[in-house]
């Protein structure tokens, strides 16, 4: 392979498709290696895994054998407590990272749940705030590329409403591209329990005002009246780069097929693909290509192509921008085999995702679970102020679909019902009794940077095509444990308004995510939503990339995705991955201009001065 | 009548499908297999033994379109006893096993009991989550409404 490439993208994931369509939408020639194999539709997925009768939520998609990724179910607890691990992530605790990943076409974004919140203001400065790290940019910074992302992944959700109930400033004449998806039954239920009553926090003085507040979605709602002239940043902001000017609304409305995970069967939700069919000519994509190596010049830096494996053997291929977008610790991995882009010793520290510590239990009276999205509402209340310095803040997702991430889906209930020996009519009434009232409260708690928290190479483990596998060192905080003290704290007291009987129990055997804290014991499962692991800060000296998302040490390498957020807040993060991408590769586009201007002889640590950057003002 | 799986896995154990013959044929079983076996392989007899295990009667359980299929995969198996067969009905496969389709997924009886379809297996439309759940005895394929995907997969049986 000779062909020079304006950029390589390494992973078509949510960043790299993202950032591979705006750069083919401005004319430069991109190539996408995935190192997973094409991704079956939704509709395809959906039924395989139904025909496997379920299964863990990566299991629908194609694996290459080439390209392993970490499963939940690699996962193990012990009868005493402890856990075992197998599987492509090696883990050497102490506690274990509970979350999966894929590499597929459209990566881990095929799977996802389609919730898309924006960061609060607040979680920018987790820093500030005596935990984790600080961001180099703000949510101003990121506001109009917010709305850029909104537009792309077509997101449903009530402006007024995350004004008035998250605080989000979202400016006055926005709307969403599409109307807010309805609350469920549930929802309202909680609501009518909820709205206006306040709970305590054990670790905050004042008590919290509960109000029910409808969650933003990537899934297809109602367009907006005005949706088709709102995409673009207002007051002349628009230098980014070009923003999405296909159809705001692609597929059908979302339709309740309440199988978001693994796989929506109708494509309401968004996944990559749908922009991967946008994709202008110049953007080539290989599947089942595993880069092993960025290759980079030693004097200079800059980097000069990458290495992949395919089809028995290896290939070069060397292009102008080297975009890193394979998953937080896909990304960490490949710097690491690289020896670049470490100078901080940050490269794979600082693995963050959200613990989810679950609660579940019965309703007094049937409420529908198992219909629409996994969650349609949540409670906004425990994510910001004072609570924050002394206990992780947590969004509660009000689960629509009973406690079947918790582990006690129908089938699994059906099956200890029949144990039990329970036959005929008796059968029938009790399981829909007990099915039809089940719910669960979802406490996605913000877990803040720690350098120990750290993705390393494996020195006894390679993958099949021979490279150091990925180990993990992971343990939680007693900032995390006592967010999850309140959580439960908190689960108790809406439990007591709802009347409901509580179910939740932690066995260990069940529970390979379960920790004690001040006598209490409590499990969590892993939301997915790995961070951290190049994260982007102001200095060389402490961060792996500028807010660019670009290297330090390397001008022309770029690694994007959850891996550069220096925290995580409480939101689930794709959203504000997206809009990340969507900043940089406006900042990657100006990069390729100058490279190809003629005559221009650019050194690289002066090509941001040359096109005015509307934002950040703080870091031009 | 309980069947405990520490019997021989030769032990044929279609007799135990049937309470009211369960008692006789517990006595009998050494001398009777291949007679109740026989009786099993005939359609209406199985579905009339599965509507006494499974609390569904039997025009629900063929308006499930699953009757032949499941007949088949309960004769497919040599060891047969009352917690598999309710155990196919409910949940679509054999205990251990895959479902034999998706099909059989889709239409176990665990998600009728409270009027639900499986994740993925129906689009009963926009906003259809809002709505108070339906209540009452559950009957036939009443709890597939709306659109269902896959058209006839999800319809009852034409019979």
């Amino acid at each position: 392979m000779s062909a020079r490439w304006d950029a390589v993208v390494v992973g078509a994931g949510f960043a790299g498709t993202l950032v591979a369509h705006q750069l083919g939408a401005q004319g430069w020639r991109v190539l996408v290696l995935e190192a997973g194999r094409a991704a079956p539709t939704g509709a395809q997925a959906s039924a395989a895994h139904r025909a496997a009768g379920g299964g863990p939520p990566t299991s629908p998609y194609p694996h290459s054998p080439d390209a392993p990724s970490p499963d939940v179910t690699d996962l193990t607890g012990l009868p005493d407590g402890g856990f075992t691990a197998t599987g492509h992530l090696g883990q050497y605790g102490p506690l274990p990272y509970a979350s999966g990943y894929l590499r597929a076409n459209g990566g881990t974004g095929l799977l996802w749940t389609g919730l898309a919140p924006r960061m609060h203001p607040e979680d920018f400065r987790t820093g500030d705030l005596g935990h984790g790290r600080n961001w180099p940019i703000g949510y101003h910074d990121l506001e109009p590329h917010y709305r850029a992302a909104e537009r792309e992944l077509g997101v449903a959700a009530d402006a007024g409403e995350q004004r008035a109930a998250v605080g989000l400033p979202i400016p006055a004449d926005y709307d969403f591209p599409m109307r807010a998806i309805p609350a469920s039954f549930l929802d309202r239920q909680l609501a009518d329990a909820f709205d206006g009553r306040t709970v305590r926090d054990p670790a905050v003085p004042d008590p919290a005002r509960l109000a029910v507040t409808a969650t933003p979605h990537a899934r297809n709602g109602v367009p907006t009246r005005a949706a088709s002239v709102h995409g673009r940043p207002a007051g002349g902001r628009s230098a980014e780069g070009p923003l999405t000017d296909g159809p705001l609304t692609e597929g059908p409305l979302c339709a309740g097929s309440a199988g978001c995970v693994p796989a929506c069967p109708t494509g309401a939700k968004y996944t990559p693909l749908r922009t991967q069919a946008r994709w202008a000519a110049g953007v080539e994509l290989r599947t089942e290509a595993v880069v092993s190596r960025v290759l980079a010049d030693p004097e200079t830096g800059r980097a000069e192509g990458v290495e992949y494996l395919a089809g028995g053997r290896a290939h070069r291929v060397v292009a102008d921008l080297v975009v890193l977008a394979a998953h937080a610790i896909e990304n960490a991995r490949l710097l690491l085999l690289s020896g670049l882009a470490n100078r901080s010793d940050q490269v794979g520290r600082n693995l963050m995702d959200h613990p989810a510590l679950l609660t579940w239990g019965l309703m007094p009276r049937p409420v529908g679970p198992y219909r629409g999205p996994g969650s349609t509402s949540g409670l906004e209340a425990f994510r910001f102020g004072p609570g924050r310095e002394r206990r992780a803040p947590f969004r509660i997702e009000i689960g629509n679909w009973g406690w079947s991430w918790a582990g006690g889906a129908p089938e699994a209930e059906a099956a200890t019902l029949l144990a039990a020996g329970l036959r005929g009519k008796e059968l029938r009434e009790r399981l829909g009794d007990r099915l039809g009232r089940q719910f669960s409260l979802q406490f996605e708690l913000e877990q803040p940077a720690d350098p120990a928290n750290r993705v390393t190479l494996d020195p006894d483990r390679r993958d099949p095509l021979g490279l150091p596998a990925p180990a993990v060192r992971y343990d939680l905080s007693d900032y995390v444990r006592e967010g999850m003290a309140s959580a439960r704290a908190v689960s108790d007291q809406l439990f007591a308004l709802l009347g409901a009987e509580d179910h939740t129990a932690y066995p260990a055997a069940a529970w390979p995510g379960r920790l004690e804290h001040r006598g209490a014991v409590h499990g969590y499962r892993g939301a997915g939503h790995a961070g951290g692991t190049h994260l982007m800060g102001d200095s060389p000296a402490t961060s792996v990339v500028d807010h660019w998302q670009r290297c330090w040490d390397h001008p022309n390498l770029y690694a994007v995705g959850c891996g550069s957020m220096p925290s995580l807040g409480t939101s689930n993060p794709s959203l504000t991955m997206a809009a990340l991408a969507l900043r940089s590769a406006g900042r990657m586009h100006r990069d390729l201009l100058e490279l190809n201007r003629p005559a221009a002889v650019t050194p690289p640590a002066a090509s941001t001065s040359r096109t005015p950057e509307p934002s950040p003002s703080e870091h031009s | 009548m309980s069947v405990s799986d520490e019997r021989p896995a030769d032990y044929d154990l279609a007799e135990s499908w049937d309470p009211v013959a369960a008692a006789e044929a517990d006595a009998l079983a050494d001398e009777l297999p291949d007679e109740v076996a026989d009786e099993l392989a005939d359609l209406d007899e199985f579905l009339r033994v599965s509507a006494e295990l499974t609390g569904f009667d039997v025009p629900e359980l063929r308006a499930t379109g699953m009757a032949d299929e499941h007949h088949r995969t309960a004769l497919a198996h040599r060891v047969r006893d009352e917690h598999a067969l309710v155990h196919l009905w409910y949940v679509g496969a054999w205990p251990g096993e895959a479902p034999s389709s998706a099909r059989a997924h889709d239409q176990g009886l665990v998600w009728r009991t409270f009027r639900a379809t499986p994740p993925g297996a129906a689009a009963p439309g926009h906003g259809s989550w809002a709505e108070a759940p339906r209540d009452g005895a559950t009957r036939s394929g009443a709890a597939l409404g709306g659109a269902p995907l896959g058209g006839a997969a999800l319809g009852g049986e034409a019979r």
